[in-house]
Protein backbone atom coordinates (compact mmCIF):
# COMPACT_ATOMS: atom_id res chain seq x y z
CA UNK A 1 0.00 0.00 0.00
CA UNK A 2 1.55 2.85 -0.92
CA UNK A 3 1.44 6.33 1.35
CA UNK A 4 0.64 8.72 -0.45
CA UNK A 5 -2.68 10.14 0.04
CA UNK A 6 -4.66 9.55 -3.01
CA UNK A 7 -4.15 7.80 -6.64
CA UNK A 8 -4.40 11.49 -7.86
CA UNK A 9 -1.23 12.17 -10.29
CA UNK A 10 -1.32 16.20 -10.70
CA UNK A 11 -1.17 17.79 -14.33
CA UNK A 12 -2.03 19.80 -16.74
CA UNK A 13 -3.81 17.60 -20.06
CA UNK A 14 -6.84 17.61 -21.41
CA UNK A 15 -8.43 14.67 -19.15
CA UNK A 16 -7.01 16.66 -16.05
CA UNK A 17 -8.82 19.45 -16.83
CA UNK A 18 -12.19 17.92 -17.94
CA UNK A 19 -15.18 18.64 -14.62
CA UNK A 20 -15.44 15.67 -12.60
CA UNK A 21 -19.10 15.27 -13.52
CA UNK A 22 -18.06 15.21 -17.01
CA UNK A 23 -15.56 12.33 -16.18
CA UNK A 24 -18.47 10.69 -14.17
CA UNK A 25 -20.67 10.85 -17.38
CA UNK A 26 -18.10 9.66 -19.71
CA UNK A 27 -17.19 6.28 -16.59
CA UNK A 28 -20.93 5.81 -17.16
CA UNK A 29 -20.81 5.75 -21.17
CA UNK A 30 -18.05 3.51 -21.41
CA UNK A 31 -19.72 0.79 -18.67
CA UNK A 32 -22.47 0.97 -21.05
CA UNK A 33 -21.03 0.16 -23.95
CA UNK A 34 -18.15 -2.55 -22.40
CA UNK A 35 -20.85 -4.50 -20.26
CA UNK A 36 -22.18 -6.69 -22.58
CA UNK A 37 -19.94 -7.01 -24.84
CA UNK A 38 -18.78 -10.69 -25.76
CA UNK A 39 -15.52 -10.19 -27.46
CA UNK A 40 -12.09 -10.49 -25.67
CA UNK A 41 -10.63 -9.63 -28.57
CA UNK A 42 -12.39 -5.92 -28.71
CA UNK A 43 -12.25 -5.93 -25.21
CA UNK A 44 -8.61 -6.46 -24.73
CA UNK A 45 -8.55 -3.28 -27.27
CA UNK A 46 -10.30 -1.41 -25.21
CA UNK A 47 -7.59 -1.47 -22.29
CA UNK A 48 -4.75 -1.26 -24.95
CA UNK A 49 -6.87 2.28 -26.07
CA UNK A 50 -7.18 3.07 -22.23
CA UNK A 51 -3.18 1.59 -21.37
CA UNK A 52 -2.15 4.50 -24.38
CA UNK A 53 -4.89 7.18 -23.35
CA UNK A 54 -2.57 7.11 -20.05
CA UNK A 55 0.19 7.42 -21.15
CA UNK A 56 -0.46 10.54 -23.36
CA UNK A 57 -1.88 12.30 -20.32
CA UNK A 58 1.24 11.20 -18.39
CA UNK A 59 0.01 9.28 -15.69
CA UNK A 60 0.85 5.41 -17.08
CA UNK A 61 3.74 4.22 -14.09
CA UNK A 62 0.97 4.91 -11.59
CA UNK A 63 -1.63 3.34 -14.24
CA UNK A 64 0.58 0.45 -13.77
CA UNK A 65 0.76 0.35 -10.42
CA UNK A 66 -3.21 0.46 -9.87
CA UNK A 67 -3.81 -2.29 -13.07
CA UNK A 68 -1.74 -4.73 -10.68
CA UNK A 69 -4.06 -5.16 -8.23
CA UNK A 70 -6.71 -7.00 -10.84
CA UNK A 71 -3.70 -9.58 -12.21
CA UNK A 72 -4.30 -12.14 -9.66
CA UNK A 73 -8.18 -12.02 -9.90
CA UNK A 74 -7.73 -11.73 -14.26
CA UNK A 75 -5.37 -15.06 -13.84
CA UNK A 76 -8.24 -16.65 -11.89
CA UNK A 77 -11.09 -15.87 -13.67
CA UNK A 78 -9.70 -17.15 -17.02
CA UNK A 79 -8.30 -20.31 -15.04
CA UNK A 80 -12.24 -21.34 -13.66
CA UNK A 81 -14.09 -20.51 -16.40
CA UNK A 82 -11.35 -22.15 -18.63
CA UNK A 83 -11.31 -25.39 -16.75
CA UNK A 84 -14.87 -25.41 -15.43
CA UNK A 85 -16.64 -23.09 -17.85
CA UNK A 86 -20.03 -21.13 -16.31
CA UNK A 87 -21.76 -22.20 -19.59
CA UNK A 88 -24.04 -24.68 -20.75
CA UNK A 89 -22.58 -27.45 -22.39
CA UNK A 90 -21.55 -28.66 -25.44
CA UNK A 91 -17.42 -27.82 -24.19
CA UNK A 92 -14.65 -28.73 -27.11
CA UNK A 93 -11.98 -29.58 -25.52
CA UNK A 94 -8.44 -28.33 -25.86
CA UNK A 95 -6.29 -30.21 -23.87
CA UNK A 96 -5.59 -32.05 -21.10
CA UNK A 97 -3.51 -31.34 -18.23
CA UNK A 98 -3.24 -34.36 -15.07
CA UNK A 99 -6.98 -34.24 -14.04
CA UNK A 100 -7.89 -31.08 -15.45
CA UNK A 101 -9.60 -30.81 -18.97
CA UNK A 102 -9.27 -27.28 -20.53
CA UNK A 103 -12.04 -26.24 -22.78
CA UNK A 104 -12.24 -23.83 -25.76
CA UNK A 105 -15.69 -22.49 -25.01
CA UNK A 106 -14.30 -21.81 -21.48
CA UNK A 107 -10.82 -20.18 -22.62
CA UNK A 108 -13.44 -17.76 -24.64
CA UNK A 109 -16.02 -17.04 -21.70
CA UNK A 110 -12.90 -16.61 -19.53
CA UNK A 111 -11.32 -14.12 -21.74
CA UNK A 112 -14.34 -12.31 -21.96
CA UNK A 113 -14.82 -11.93 -17.97
CA UNK A 114 -11.15 -11.05 -17.99
CA UNK A 115 -11.36 -8.87 -20.50
CA UNK A 116 -14.42 -6.85 -19.08
CA UNK A 117 -13.21 -6.49 -15.69
CA UNK A 118 -9.76 -5.09 -17.19
CA UNK A 119 -11.53 -2.96 -19.55
CA UNK A 120 -13.73 -1.12 -17.05
CA UNK A 121 -11.51 -1.28 -14.43
CA UNK A 122 -8.46 0.49 -16.73
CA UNK A 123 -10.78 3.20 -17.50
CA UNK A 124 -11.90 4.17 -14.00
CA UNK A 125 -8.68 3.59 -12.60
CA UNK A 126 -7.56 6.34 -14.88
CA UNK A 127 -10.37 8.72 -14.28
CA UNK A 128 -9.28 8.74 -10.92
CA UNK A 129 -5.76 9.08 -11.46
CA UNK A 130 -7.17 12.56 -13.50
CA UNK A 131 -9.04 13.71 -10.92
CA UNK A 132 -8.17 15.30 -7.80
CA UNK A 133 -10.55 13.93 -4.50
CA UNK A 134 -11.51 17.51 -3.78
CA UNK A 135 -12.85 18.55 -6.99
CA UNK A 136 -14.82 15.24 -7.63
CA UNK A 137 -16.62 15.97 -3.88
CA UNK A 138 -17.54 19.87 -4.78
CA UNK A 139 -18.81 18.98 -8.28
CA UNK A 140 -20.42 16.03 -6.29
CA UNK A 141 -22.06 18.62 -4.31
CA UNK A 142 -23.76 20.14 -7.75
CA UNK A 143 -25.89 16.68 -7.35
CA UNK A 144 -27.18 17.04 -4.36
CA UNK A 145 -24.75 14.66 -2.82
CA UNK A 146 -24.31 15.68 1.11
CA UNK A 147 -21.35 17.68 1.86
CA UNK A 148 -20.61 14.94 4.74
CA UNK A 149 -19.79 12.18 2.54
CA UNK A 150 -17.04 14.13 0.65
CA UNK A 151 -15.61 15.23 3.96
CA UNK A 152 -15.49 11.97 5.62
CA UNK A 153 -13.62 10.29 2.87
CA UNK A 154 -11.23 13.12 2.29
CA UNK A 155 -9.95 13.36 5.78
CA UNK A 156 -9.92 9.07 6.11
CA UNK A 157 -7.61 9.04 2.87
CA UNK A 158 -5.29 11.68 4.78
CA UNK A 159 -5.72 9.66 8.20
CA UNK A 160 -4.14 6.66 6.50
CA UNK A 161 -0.54 7.53 6.26
CA UNK A 162 -0.95 8.93 9.79
CA UNK A 163 -2.39 5.37 11.31
CA UNK A 164 0.01 3.42 9.55
CA UNK A 165 2.68 5.34 11.08
CA UNK A 166 0.97 4.89 14.35
CA UNK A 167 0.81 1.08 13.92
CA UNK A 168 4.16 1.03 13.49
CA UNK A 169 4.87 2.61 16.22
CA UNK A 170 3.05 0.70 18.49
CA UNK A 171 4.15 -2.83 16.84
CA UNK A 172 7.55 -1.72 17.64
CA UNK A 173 7.33 -0.48 21.25
CA UNK A 174 5.12 -3.99 21.94
CA UNK A 175 8.27 -6.03 20.67
CA UNK A 176 10.63 -4.21 23.05
CA UNK A 177 8.32 -5.22 25.28
CA UNK A 178 8.92 -8.73 24.02
CA UNK A 179 5.52 -9.46 22.18
CA UNK A 180 6.23 -11.70 19.34
CA UNK A 181 4.94 -9.73 16.08
CA UNK A 182 3.15 -11.83 13.44
CA UNK A 183 0.06 -14.05 14.14
CA UNK A 184 -3.21 -14.20 15.58
CA UNK A 185 -1.99 -13.32 19.31
CA UNK A 186 -0.11 -10.47 17.83
CA UNK A 187 -3.62 -8.67 16.91
CA UNK A 188 -5.40 -7.37 20.05
CA UNK A 189 -2.20 -6.00 21.33
CA UNK A 190 -1.78 -4.11 18.10
CA UNK A 191 -5.04 -2.71 16.99
CA UNK A 192 -6.64 -1.99 20.79
CA UNK A 193 -3.30 0.42 21.24
CA UNK A 194 -3.88 1.95 17.43
CA UNK A 195 -7.95 2.60 18.11
CA UNK A 196 -7.38 3.86 21.48
CA UNK A 197 -4.43 5.98 20.03
CA UNK A 198 -6.67 7.44 17.48
CA UNK A 199 -9.01 8.18 19.90
CA UNK A 200 -7.20 11.38 20.86
CA UNK A 201 -6.65 12.40 17.59
CA UNK A 202 -10.90 12.10 17.29
CA UNK A 203 -10.97 14.51 20.06
CA UNK A 204 -8.46 17.02 18.44
CA UNK A 205 -10.02 16.95 15.11
CA UNK A 206 -13.55 17.54 16.73
CA UNK A 207 -12.76 20.58 18.94
CA UNK A 208 -10.64 22.04 15.74
CA UNK A 209 -13.77 21.70 13.59
CA UNK A 210 -15.80 22.58 16.48
CA UNK A 211 -13.96 26.11 16.69
CA UNK A 212 -14.17 25.91 13.00
CA UNK A 213 -18.44 26.02 13.27
CA UNK A 214 -18.09 22.93 11.58
CA UNK A 215 -22.24 22.15 11.98
CA UNK A 216 -23.23 25.67 10.91
CA UNK A 217 -25.59 25.67 8.51
CA UNK A 218 -24.55 28.64 6.11
CA UNK A 219 -23.47 27.92 2.89
CA UNK A 220 -19.66 26.32 2.52
CA UNK A 221 -16.92 27.78 0.11
CA UNK A 222 -14.20 25.97 -1.02
CA UNK A 223 -10.52 26.85 -1.55
CA UNK A 224 -10.69 25.18 -4.54
CA UNK A 225 -13.19 25.79 -7.75
CA UNK A 226 -14.50 24.02 -10.29
CA UNK A 227 -15.96 25.23 -13.19
CA UNK A 228 -17.47 23.83 -16.90
CA UNK A 229 -15.35 24.56 -19.22
CA UNK A 230 -15.92 24.50 -23.52
CA UNK A 231 -14.15 21.38 -23.67
CA UNK A 232 -17.10 19.85 -21.19
CA UNK A 233 -19.28 21.05 -23.19
CA UNK A 234 -18.37 19.53 -26.43
CA UNK A 235 -17.31 15.79 -24.02
CA UNK A 236 -20.61 15.19 -22.40
CA UNK A 237 -22.83 15.08 -26.02
CA UNK A 238 -19.87 13.21 -27.38
CA UNK A 239 -19.76 10.83 -24.77
CA UNK A 240 -23.40 10.33 -24.62
CA UNK A 241 -23.89 9.96 -28.54
CA UNK A 242 -20.70 7.47 -28.42
CA UNK A 243 -22.40 5.67 -25.71
CA UNK A 244 -25.41 5.34 -27.70
CA UNK A 245 -23.79 4.78 -30.74
CA UNK A 246 -22.00 2.22 -29.45
CA UNK A 247 -24.98 0.42 -27.85
CA UNK A 248 -26.78 0.16 -30.79
CA UNK A 249 -23.67 -0.92 -33.16
CA UNK A 250 -22.60 -3.66 -30.81
CA UNK A 251 -26.45 -4.99 -29.93
CA UNK A 252 -26.69 -5.02 -34.15
CA UNK A 253 -24.12 -7.35 -34.04
CA UNK A 254 -25.09 -9.48 -30.80
CA UNK A 255 -22.47 -7.84 -29.10
CA UNK A 256 -19.80 -9.23 -31.41
CA UNK A 257 -20.38 -12.73 -29.06
CA UNK A 258 -18.25 -15.52 -31.75
CA UNK A 259 -18.72 -18.12 -28.08
CA UNK A 260 -19.42 -21.28 -29.99
CA UNK A 261 -17.91 -19.66 -33.76
CA UNK A 262 -14.71 -18.89 -33.25
CA UNK A 263 -12.04 -21.38 -32.89
CA UNK A 264 -8.57 -20.17 -31.04
CA UNK A 265 -5.37 -21.34 -32.92
CA UNK A 266 -3.85 -24.21 -30.97
CA UNK A 267 -0.49 -22.39 -30.03
CA UNK A 268 -1.96 -19.47 -28.72
CA UNK A 269 -4.81 -21.15 -26.73
CA UNK A 270 -1.91 -23.32 -25.30
CA UNK A 271 0.18 -20.68 -24.57
CA UNK A 272 -2.34 -18.46 -22.74
CA UNK A 273 -3.70 -21.76 -20.66
CA UNK A 274 -0.42 -22.46 -19.73
CA UNK A 275 -0.25 -18.76 -18.52
CA UNK A 276 -2.75 -18.94 -16.55
CA UNK A 277 -2.30 -22.51 -15.13
CA UNK A 278 1.20 -21.48 -13.83
CA UNK A 279 -0.09 -17.72 -12.81
CA UNK A 280 -2.57 -19.69 -10.90
CA UNK A 281 -0.96 -22.08 -9.05
CA UNK A 282 1.91 -19.08 -8.60
CA UNK A 283 -1.17 -17.23 -6.32
CA UNK A 284 -1.52 -20.76 -4.90
CA UNK A 285 1.73 -21.40 -3.61
CA UNK A 286 2.26 -17.70 -2.50
CA UNK A 287 -1.00 -17.76 -0.42
CA UNK A 288 -0.41 -21.48 1.23
CA UNK A 289 3.17 -20.05 1.97
CA UNK A 290 1.98 -17.14 3.63
CA UNK A 291 -0.36 -19.26 5.41
CA UNK A 292 2.33 -20.98 6.70
CA UNK A 293 4.25 -18.20 7.55
CA UNK B 1 -30.35 8.31 10.29
CA UNK B 2 -30.76 6.26 13.53
CA UNK B 3 -30.52 7.80 16.89
CA UNK B 4 -27.32 8.53 18.06
CA UNK B 5 -26.94 9.19 21.90
CA UNK B 6 -27.30 13.17 22.96
CA UNK B 7 -23.97 13.19 24.77
CA UNK B 8 -21.88 12.07 21.45
CA UNK B 9 -21.63 15.80 19.50
CA UNK B 10 -21.80 15.70 15.83
CA UNK B 11 -18.14 16.76 15.42
CA UNK B 12 -17.35 13.92 17.16
CA UNK B 13 -19.21 11.73 14.58
CA UNK B 14 -18.07 13.47 11.67
CA UNK B 15 -14.35 12.62 12.78
CA UNK B 16 -15.07 9.60 14.79
CA UNK B 17 -16.27 7.60 11.27
CA UNK B 18 -13.01 8.89 8.86
CA UNK B 19 -11.09 7.52 12.00
CA UNK B 20 -12.78 3.71 11.53
CA UNK B 21 -12.65 3.86 8.09
CA UNK B 22 -9.43 4.65 7.79
CA UNK B 23 -8.73 1.65 10.40
CA UNK B 24 -10.80 -0.72 7.98
CA UNK B 25 -8.24 0.66 5.29
CA UNK B 26 -4.90 0.26 7.41
CA UNK B 27 -6.24 -3.15 8.74
CA UNK B 28 -5.24 -4.59 5.18
CA UNK B 29 -1.47 -3.10 6.00
CA UNK B 30 -1.79 -5.09 9.49
CA UNK B 31 -2.81 -8.22 8.74
CA UNK B 32 -0.15 -8.10 5.39
CA UNK B 33 2.57 -7.21 8.40
CA UNK B 34 1.58 -9.54 11.00
CA UNK B 35 1.18 -12.75 8.26
CA UNK B 36 -2.17 -13.37 8.86
CA UNK B 37 -4.08 -15.19 6.15
CA UNK B 38 -7.64 -13.11 6.73
CA UNK B 39 -8.51 -9.59 5.83
CA UNK B 40 -9.89 -7.73 8.68
CA UNK B 41 -11.13 -4.70 6.69
CA UNK B 42 -14.71 -4.53 8.97
CA UNK B 43 -12.96 -4.41 12.24
CA UNK B 44 -13.87 0.06 12.10
CA UNK B 45 -17.65 -0.58 10.73
CA UNK B 46 -18.35 -2.82 13.22
CA UNK B 47 -16.92 -0.49 16.41
CA UNK B 48 -19.30 2.03 14.85
CA UNK B 49 -21.92 -0.09 14.29
CA UNK B 50 -22.01 -1.11 17.63
CA UNK B 51 -21.07 2.31 19.57
CA UNK B 52 -22.83 4.99 17.30
CA UNK B 53 -25.72 2.43 15.43
CA UNK B 54 -26.04 0.45 12.75
CA UNK B 55 -26.89 3.79 9.76
CA UNK B 56 -23.59 4.78 10.84
CA UNK B 57 -21.81 1.69 10.49
CA UNK B 58 -23.61 1.50 7.07
CA UNK B 59 -21.88 5.01 6.40
CA UNK B 60 -18.54 4.26 7.74
CA UNK B 61 -18.99 0.87 5.23
CA UNK B 62 -19.53 3.23 2.28
CA UNK B 63 -16.87 5.96 3.39
CA UNK B 64 -14.50 3.12 3.41
CA UNK B 65 -14.70 1.33 0.01
CA UNK B 66 -15.16 5.35 -1.32
CA UNK B 67 -11.68 5.30 0.18
CA UNK B 68 -10.33 2.48 -1.59
CA UNK B 69 -11.84 3.63 -4.96
CA UNK B 70 -9.86 6.50 -4.66
CA UNK B 71 -6.62 4.97 -2.57
CA UNK B 72 -6.16 1.78 -4.84
CA UNK B 73 -8.68 1.02 -7.87
CA UNK B 74 -12.44 1.78 -8.20
CA UNK B 75 -13.42 -2.27 -8.48
CA UNK B 76 -13.42 -1.81 -4.93
CA UNK B 77 -16.95 0.48 -5.48
CA UNK B 78 -19.22 -2.35 -5.78
CA UNK B 79 -18.23 -4.11 -2.32
CA UNK B 80 -18.98 -1.25 -0.40
CA UNK B 81 -23.09 -3.43 -0.30
CA UNK B 82 -21.02 -5.74 1.61
CA UNK B 83 -19.54 -3.49 4.55
CA UNK B 84 -22.96 -1.98 4.51
CA UNK B 85 -25.05 -4.51 4.97
CA UNK B 86 -22.35 -6.17 8.09
CA UNK B 87 -22.92 -2.85 9.64
CA UNK B 88 -26.76 -3.45 9.47
CA UNK B 89 -26.12 -7.32 10.67
CA UNK B 90 -23.32 -6.06 13.72
CA UNK B 91 -25.47 -2.83 14.57
CA UNK B 92 -28.69 -4.58 15.03
CA UNK B 93 -27.51 -7.91 16.74
CA UNK B 94 -26.22 -5.36 19.65
CA UNK B 95 -29.83 -3.81 19.95
CA UNK B 96 -31.54 -7.51 19.83
CA UNK B 97 -28.54 -8.71 22.62
CA UNK B 98 -26.26 -10.97 20.53
CA UNK B 99 -23.77 -9.26 22.04
CA UNK B 100 -24.11 -10.03 25.80
CA UNK B 101 -22.17 -13.32 26.04
CA UNK B 102 -19.77 -15.62 24.31
CA UNK B 103 -22.01 -18.09 22.21
CA UNK B 104 -24.49 -15.40 21.47
CA UNK B 105 -21.41 -13.16 19.76
CA UNK B 106 -19.99 -16.04 17.91
CA UNK B 107 -23.27 -16.76 16.70
CA UNK B 108 -23.93 -12.69 15.22
CA UNK B 109 -20.00 -13.37 13.72
CA UNK B 110 -21.49 -16.49 11.87
CA UNK B 111 -24.62 -14.88 11.03
CA UNK B 112 -22.96 -11.82 9.56
CA UNK B 113 -20.21 -13.84 7.74
CA UNK B 114 -23.44 -15.69 5.73
CA UNK B 115 -25.22 -12.35 5.25
CA UNK B 116 -21.84 -11.05 4.04
CA UNK B 117 -20.71 -13.26 1.87
CA UNK B 118 -24.77 -13.95 0.46
CA UNK B 119 -24.10 -10.48 -0.57
CA UNK B 120 -20.24 -10.16 -2.01
CA UNK B 121 -21.02 -13.93 -3.89
CA UNK B 122 -23.20 -12.37 -7.43
CA UNK B 123 -20.59 -9.51 -7.18
CA UNK B 124 -17.40 -12.38 -7.86
CA UNK B 125 -19.76 -14.50 -9.91
CA UNK B 126 -20.93 -11.70 -12.61
CA UNK B 127 -18.53 -9.31 -12.06
CA UNK B 128 -15.41 -11.10 -11.72
CA UNK B 129 -16.79 -14.55 -13.49
CA UNK B 130 -16.16 -16.12 -9.78
CA UNK B 131 -12.28 -15.64 -8.68
CA UNK B 132 -11.56 -12.92 -6.09
CA UNK B 133 -7.70 -13.06 -6.52
CA UNK B 134 -7.02 -14.10 -2.88
CA UNK B 135 -6.52 -17.41 -1.64
CA UNK B 136 -10.44 -18.33 -1.42
CA UNK B 137 -9.90 -19.29 -5.27
CA UNK B 138 -7.94 -22.40 -3.92
CA UNK B 139 -10.87 -23.59 -2.63
CA UNK B 140 -12.92 -22.34 -5.07
CA UNK B 141 -11.15 -24.90 -7.60
CA UNK B 142 -11.29 -28.03 -5.40
CA UNK B 143 -14.95 -27.44 -5.49
CA UNK B 144 -15.07 -27.29 -8.62
CA UNK B 145 -13.50 -30.08 -9.46
CA UNK B 146 -15.55 -31.87 -7.31
CA UNK B 147 -18.29 -30.92 -9.47
CA UNK B 148 -19.79 -27.95 -7.93
CA UNK B 149 -21.36 -25.01 -9.93
CA UNK B 150 -19.85 -22.06 -10.39
CA UNK B 151 -21.87 -20.14 -8.05
CA UNK B 152 -21.91 -22.75 -4.98
CA UNK B 153 -18.46 -23.47 -5.67
CA UNK B 154 -17.77 -19.59 -4.46
CA UNK B 155 -20.20 -19.65 -2.48
CA UNK B 156 -18.51 -22.10 -0.25
CA UNK B 157 -14.75 -20.79 -0.43
CA UNK B 158 -15.44 -17.61 0.08
CA UNK B 159 -17.75 -18.47 3.01
CA UNK B 160 -14.90 -20.17 4.85
CA UNK B 161 -12.40 -16.77 4.75
CA UNK B 162 -15.71 -14.63 5.51
CA UNK B 163 -16.37 -16.88 8.29
CA UNK B 164 -12.67 -16.57 10.18
CA UNK B 165 -12.50 -12.72 8.85
CA UNK B 166 -16.27 -11.82 10.71
CA UNK B 167 -16.01 -13.95 13.98
CA UNK B 168 -12.08 -12.80 14.40
CA UNK B 169 -13.06 -8.77 13.56
CA UNK B 170 -16.35 -9.18 15.79
CA UNK B 171 -13.93 -10.46 18.47
CA UNK B 172 -11.67 -8.15 17.82
CA UNK B 173 -14.03 -5.19 18.16
CA UNK B 174 -14.72 -6.16 21.97
CA UNK B 175 -11.82 -5.40 23.50
CA UNK B 176 -11.41 -2.03 21.15
CA UNK B 177 -14.46 -1.02 22.16
CA UNK B 178 -14.00 -1.48 25.70
CA UNK B 179 -11.05 0.78 24.94
CA UNK B 180 -12.98 4.02 24.18
CA UNK B 181 -14.23 6.79 26.12
CA UNK B 182 -16.75 5.98 28.39
CA UNK B 183 -18.71 8.70 26.47
CA UNK B 184 -18.91 6.74 23.44
CA UNK B 185 -19.00 3.09 25.14
CA UNK B 186 -21.65 3.62 27.95
CA UNK B 187 -24.57 2.32 26.13
CA UNK B 188 -22.83 -0.63 24.34
CA UNK B 189 -24.25 -3.89 26.46
CA UNK B 190 -20.83 -6.28 25.65
CA UNK B 191 -19.31 -9.56 26.79
CA UNK B 192 -15.79 -9.65 28.52
CA UNK B 193 -13.12 -10.17 25.99
CA UNK B 194 -12.51 -14.02 26.01
CA UNK B 195 -8.78 -15.13 25.42
CA UNK B 196 -7.56 -15.13 22.14
CA UNK B 197 -6.74 -18.26 21.60
CA UNK B 198 -10.11 -19.76 22.38
CA UNK B 199 -11.40 -17.69 19.79
CA UNK B 200 -8.81 -18.91 17.54
CA UNK B 201 -9.96 -22.44 17.95
CA UNK B 202 -13.63 -21.62 18.05
CA UNK B 203 -12.60 -20.00 14.32
CA UNK B 204 -10.28 -22.93 13.24
CA UNK B 205 -13.25 -25.68 14.29
CA UNK B 206 -15.91 -23.64 12.30
CA UNK B 207 -14.16 -23.16 9.46
CA UNK B 208 -12.89 -27.44 9.00
CA UNK B 209 -16.35 -28.08 9.63
CA UNK B 210 -18.03 -25.85 7.46
CA UNK B 211 -14.92 -26.42 4.77
CA UNK B 212 -15.91 -30.35 5.39
CA UNK B 213 -19.89 -29.87 5.26
CA UNK B 214 -19.57 -27.80 2.15
CA UNK B 215 -17.58 -30.78 0.46
CA UNK B 216 -19.54 -33.84 1.66
CA UNK B 217 -22.89 -32.12 0.48
CA UNK B 218 -21.25 -31.19 -3.00
CA UNK B 219 -19.37 -34.28 -3.09
CA UNK B 220 -23.15 -36.37 -2.47
CA UNK B 221 -24.91 -33.84 -4.54
CA UNK B 222 -22.85 -34.92 -7.65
Amino acid sequence: MSTRATLYVPGESFLHKLNPLTKMILIIAFFMVVFPLMNPFILFAFVVLTVVLAAAVGVFKDFLKGMYVLVPASLAMVFFQTFWPAIPPPWKPLLKIGPLTAYHEGLYYGLVFAGRIMAMGAFALLMVLVTHPVDLFISLLKIKVPYILGFMTIVTLQLIPILMREFTTVIQAQRSRGLKARGLTALVPSMVPLFAASMERVQQLAMSLEARAFGSSGKKTSLREVKMSVADYVVIPLSIIGAVAGVVYFYANNWFNYLRTYTFPTEVATAIIALVTIGFFGMAAYYLAKLAG
Amino acid sequence: MSSVPERIPPTYIAVLIPVAAAINIVGGYIVTALHLPVFLDMIGTCVVAWVLGPWWGVLTGVVTNLGLALLVNPVYLPFAACNAIGALVWGYGLKIGLTKDFPRLLFLGIISAFVITSMAVPIYVFVFGGATGHFADIMTAVYLQMGAQLWVAVFSSNILSSLADKILAVFLAVPIVQALPPMLRYRVEITKQPPMKVVMYTIIGIVIGVALAAGFVIATAK
